[in-house]
């Protein structure tokens, strides 16, 4: 049962005010700039923590188990106004000036709150083990070592102090909580606090009251959000076992702290969709955490082969389904012969709507080692937001780029040509995706490929294959030369940037080296495949019409798409409505899941390797991209019209998926996951499909059969369309309904109308 | 011989334990008031038309053979047609479909094949229901075997009104019946559904005597069976035979009437139970009804 203090500190959340602001924060930061402006780069940045971190207040609530919070008020429309030309100074500047300070941005939104000499990226996880068994001094003991080794650079030695600064901010920081805590009387919080302030952690509380303290720091004063926790349930657990042992702690006080430590995440967060970039609050926020969803990995194997489920994976999932919040953002990791009420729990959690997805170790295990990460680190994959797969403490932060997979279709049909307006200028480019499709990663406006051959002269469907992959094959290319190209600008101008982050990886230090500089040992690029099934329903229909039934020729069908269906509009719909699609377990659809994935795995290999120090590593995910790149491309023969939207994520078409969930699950299975890193499924079904003990078995079977199937992940709404109808209508009474958007979790009422519109469309699967 | 069906509905989770495949075989032998399948009554292939999604195109019409369009349709004067599924084909707005189509025992087969993993996963099957399945016993008499021989779990749903010889003939493939028990008196039994339950109520008889494995299935209609006096009599009539292992009470909703509109079939609204009625109706059943 979740505690009533809880709950009434929950309630007061839920009616926050979206431009509740961290103020102290922003204006810490302000003065920091010209304080520290003449410093080198990361005693600069060391210093901005130090002089945020001494001058903002530290806060109690009477109830809490863990300490930690800030204070946030409504700023004043003069402050408004002041901050807004700030982050305009900062950031309001030509693309090209941009791109000297940050190599990458989520967006507009994202980007501007961001100071410039005090970045993060965010996207990773830390050594949280080692942070653990170390304790804070273990860092600073790694640098004095590190520093005694010698032969370091003048920029090495910038950076160790840098660190050095950090570590210690963070310590007397959390020392002046622990000050608070004795002037309050909470003497046992008060030891624990003193404690980690430096030490190793030595108990479950202290365990989380660290990382809590360190989430606080990286997420809400670095920016450093959209963590991974990694497996919390693997490396929690000897502080868990020894603590119930000493009977230091029992099982209803560590579900009692875990509850709190999963609302923390929640309650540091804004109040906002941000992928609803036109909803008020997202529109008004200036804080560097958004909704960042904090992933949480649970079970999976480990590297000695055993099971990685325990007494702390249960617990976990406990908390989560009392709480239904967004955060954290968790993800089992199925396995062959995981326990099977530990299966049935995770169901009935999931069934419940909690933010709760599932992987598959089985493919997802031989997919990353396909693409170079070695054992044991193996084992200890995880994910960040959104769906992003993660080595942790051995990466650094976000590198993304999202393949439009229906774009080379387009271009294999024209020889390279877009017929859409606007096209490009008539100067020749130095790169087919510029500057500002770069640093975003999504591919918008025009695009052109190499001339393939004529439709004519395509004879076969191997040879409109060959065609799609010669496409494909260059604009991953194309992505690759951009890439490089910012990369050494990157090196240039920022490498030596260190970001907090820095502190908590593996290597880093060691090599007295920034990730951006290459200190972690992997380096990947998130290489996003999207519209997955439009083009498998897109080469179906070539296929048939052109090759099977012989109904059109290729140039003739070629013709159509460039003038968008005109005056073939029936056909148009004939093709959407009437053919064959992916997602009903045919397998005559179903082949080119494969022929696909086979081609986007061609592409990127081919500009992979060792010449390189980042590697792409391939997802099937769209994020809720998936009609702004569906913008940029003209008609395809799924009878899709130009610039309609691409399928989202690895959903079939939409509405397409018309034979069940069973065959909509088998169709997916024949996707060769064993080389794709990561994606969601989005399912939705209707509650009365699952409802009882029976619906709850025939859910696990579900589930564990599409797994067994070779199925990667699955993530799940049972919520019907009436009541997301009636909570459009009606949000004040359903403010707590949570729903997975894609690679996180969103308070449906806070979404924008058009993702609203987009969940109520999913296809409703139902008896 | 083929079997005519109308639907393969996967993962189903109402019609037998697991995830099964259902198959809806076309033609029924009864007339419930309240059925919710009422493209199953008839054996023949039938056409269906959905006047709020007809855009009147004239599509059907331009390839229609007999040129019929959308007033014949709304009128549903059919009578000319020769079931060539054109108009179907080229409906692009889902107005027309054609309900019923005939398919080999192999075929269907390799339909419910496509989920035998869900099945071995969640000790599922598959189920053939309809309608009245047993109306073409003969094929199921093919079918079943084949899917008895890949190991599969089969279910039976059946209104239990068809000759005991033909029962003999098919039972040996089927590991569980769904009998359908809607009302114990006779005379209102054959007001609401056209038959007798005489029948019915021997064959239920003689299965409960061979202690075969029964689940009993009650549509429940508010002011029709929804009485203390009906379920008393059900639960007299099971008293003492453990082969009918559950029972479920399943309260009358109106997705049939959508479907009756397709077809032109008039039909009646009816009530559901309120929940406090079932549960004083499941009270009476007892432990085997699953509440």
């Amino acid at each position: 049962m979740l505690k009533e203090s809880l709950q009434k500190r929950m309630d007061h959340w839920f009616d926050r005010d979206y431009k509740e602001t961290f103020m102290e924060r922003i204006e810490r930061v302000f003065e920091a700039e010209t304080l520290f402006e003449k410093e080198e780069d990361g005693i600069r940045y060391g210093h901005t923590l130090e002089h945020i971190l001494q001058g903002i207040s530290v806060v109690f609530e009477e109830d809490e188990l863990l300490a930690g919070s800030v204070v946030t008020r409504i700023p004043t429309k003069e402050e408004e106004e002041k901050i807004w030309s700030v982050y305009q100074r900062w950031w309001d500047i030509p693309t090209s000036q941009r791109h000297e300070k940050i190599l990458f941005y989520y967006s507009e939104n994202w980007l501007r709150c961001r100071p410039y000499w005090f970045p993060s990226f965010g996207h990773l996880a830390m050594d949280w083990e080692g942070i653990l068994s170390g304790g804070l001094e273990g860092i600073a003991k790694k640098v004095q070592a590190r520093r005694k080794a010698g032969d370091l650079s003048h920029d090495q030695e910038v950076f160790l102090e840098g660190v050095a600064i950090c570590i210690e901010a963070i310590s007397s920081y959390i020392e002046r909580y622990a000050d608070e805590a004795e002037k309050k009387g909470r003497m046992e919080m008060a030891e624990d606090l003193r404690h980690i302030a430096r030490k190793p952690a030595a108990s479950f509380a202290q365990a989380l009251q660290l990382i809590w303290m360190l989430i606080l720091v990286l997420q809400k004063i670095c920016g450093c959000g959209v963590l991974n926790l990694s497996r919390m349930d693997q490396y929690l657990l000897k502080f868990y076992q020894a603590d119930l042992e000493n009977r230091v702690c029992t099982r209803e006080q560590a579900l009692d702290l875990l509850e709190e430590f999963y609302f923390k995440n929640n309650e540091i967060m804004m109040q906002v969709d941000h992928m609803s970039v036109e909803t008020e609050g997202t529109d008004y926020t200036m804080e560097v955490t958004f909704d960042d969803p904090n992933y949480l990995i649970l079970a999976g194997k480990c590297a000695n082969g055993a099971g990685g489920v325990n007494e702390l994976s249960y617990l976990m999932v406990e908390a989560a389904r009392e709480l239904k919040l967004r955060n954290p953002f968790i993800v089992v990791r199925y396995y062959k012969g995981i326990p099977e009420d530990f299966w049935r729990k995770v169901c009935q959690a999931i069934r419940e709507n909690t933010t709760l997805v599932v992987y598959n170790d089985e493919t997802m295990l031989p997919a990353l080692a396909s693409w170079g990460v070695e054992e044991p680190e193996l084992y200890d994959y995880g994910f960040f937001g959104c769906n992003d797969p993660n080595i942790p403490a051995m990466e650094g932060g976000l590198r993304q780029v999202w393949i439009n997979l229906l774009k080379p279709l387009e271009l294999a049909l024209h020889q390279g040509d877009y017929p859409m307006d606007p096209r490009a200028g008539k100067e020749p480019r130095e790169c087919e995706f510029d500057i500002d499709d770069r640093m975003t990663g999504l591919m918008t406006g025009a695009y052109y490929g190499v001339k393939t051959k004529a439709p004519e002269e395509i004879a076969t469907m191997e040879k409109f294959l060959e065609a799609y992959q010669e496409q494909l094959s260059f604009l991953v290319g194309e992505f690759r030369k951009g890439f490089e190209i910012d990369f050494a600008k990157e090196q240039q101008f920022t490498g030596n940037r260190m970001r907090i982050e820095d502190c908590f990886l593996k290597g880093t230090i060691e090599n007295a080296e920034t990730w951006t500089k290459g200190g972690t040992k992997y380096h990947k690029i998130v290489t996003q495949g999207c519209g997955l099934a439009s083009v498998i329903d897109s080469l179906y229909a070539i296929e048939q019409l052109v090759f099977v039934k012989k109904e059109y020729t290729l140039a003739e069908l070629a013709d159509m798409m460039a003038k968008d269906y005109a005056e073939n509009e029936t056909l148009a719909l004939r093709l959407k409505k009437k053919l064959d699609k992916f997602g009903n377990d045919i397998e005559a659809v179903d082949k080119y899941a494969k022929v696909v994935t086979d081609c986007f795995v061609k592409a990127l290999e081919a500009y992979n390797g060792e010449q390189y120090l980042y590697q792409m590593w391939p997802t099937y995910s769209t994020d809720r991209d998936f009609t702004t790149m569906g913008r940029y491309v003209g008609a395809t023969p799924n009878g899709r019209r130009a610039g309609e939207q691409l399928s989202e994520n690895q959903s079939p078409a939409e509405g397409a998926d018309i034979a069940g969930i069973t065959a909509m699950l088998n169709s997916l299975a024949k996707v060769p996951f064993d080389r794709i890193t990561g994606g969601p499924l989005n399912l939705r079904l209707h509650p009365s499909t699952v409802k009882g003990e029976e619906g709850l078995d025939a859910m696990c079977a579900l589930f564990k059969t599409y797994m067994d199937n070779g199925g990667m992940q699955v993530q799940m709404n049972v919520v019907d369309k009436e009541t997301l109808l009636a909570a459009q209508e009606n949000p004040e009474k359903y403010r707590t309904l949570c729903v997975r958007v894609t690679g996180y979790s969103a308070f449906f009422v806070e979404m924008g109308k058009k993702a609203q519109d987009e969940m109520i469309r999913r296809t409703e699967q139902m008896v | 011989m083929d079997g005519r069906i109308f639907n393969i509905q996967k993962f189903s989770t109402h019609d037998g334990p697991g995830i099964r495949t259902t198959v809806f075989f076309k033609g029924c032998n009864l007339r419930c008031a309240w059925c919710h399948n009422p493209e199953s009554y008839l054996s023949d292939i039938q056409l269906e038309y959905f006047q709020e999604q007809c855009a009147r195109c004239g599509m059907c019409e331009a390839v229609c053979p007999k040129h019929i369009g959308p007033k014949q349709r709304q009128e549903n004067d059919l009578e000319q047609c020769l079931l060539c599924k054109k108009c179907e084909d080229a409906c692009l707005n889902g107005a027309i479909k054609v309900s019923g189509r005939d398919i080999s025992a192999g075929e269907l087969l390799k339909a419910v094949l496509q989920d035998r993993k869900y099945y071995e996963n969640s000790g599922g099957g598959v189920t053939v229901s309809g309608g009245e399945p047993m109306l073409q016993w003969k094929f199921l008499k093919e079918f079943l075997p084949l899917v008895k021989a890949e190991g599969i779990h089969v279910a039976l749903d059946t209104a239990g009104n068809i000759p005991a010889e033909a029962y003999r003939e098919v039972l040996p493939y089927v590991d569980l019946i769904l009998l359908d028990l809607k009302i114990m008196d006779e005379a209102l039994h054959k007001k609401y559904t056209g038959v007798s339950n005489a029948r019915i109520l021997q064959n239920a008889k003689g299965w409960l005597e061979e202690g075969r494995r029964l689940h009993i299935r009650v549509p429940v209609i508010a002011g029709i069976n929804d009485t203390r006096e009906n379920m008393e009599a059900l639960a007299g009539f099971l008293d003492g035979y453990e082969g009918a292992e559950e029972i479920r009470l399943l309260p009358y909703h109106t997705m049939g009437l959508e479907k009756a509109k397709g077809l032109g079939i008039a039909m009646e609204t009816f009530k559901a139970p309120t929940e406090e009625t079932m549960a004083q109706l499941q009270e009476i059943l007892g432990k085997r009804c699953v509440r």
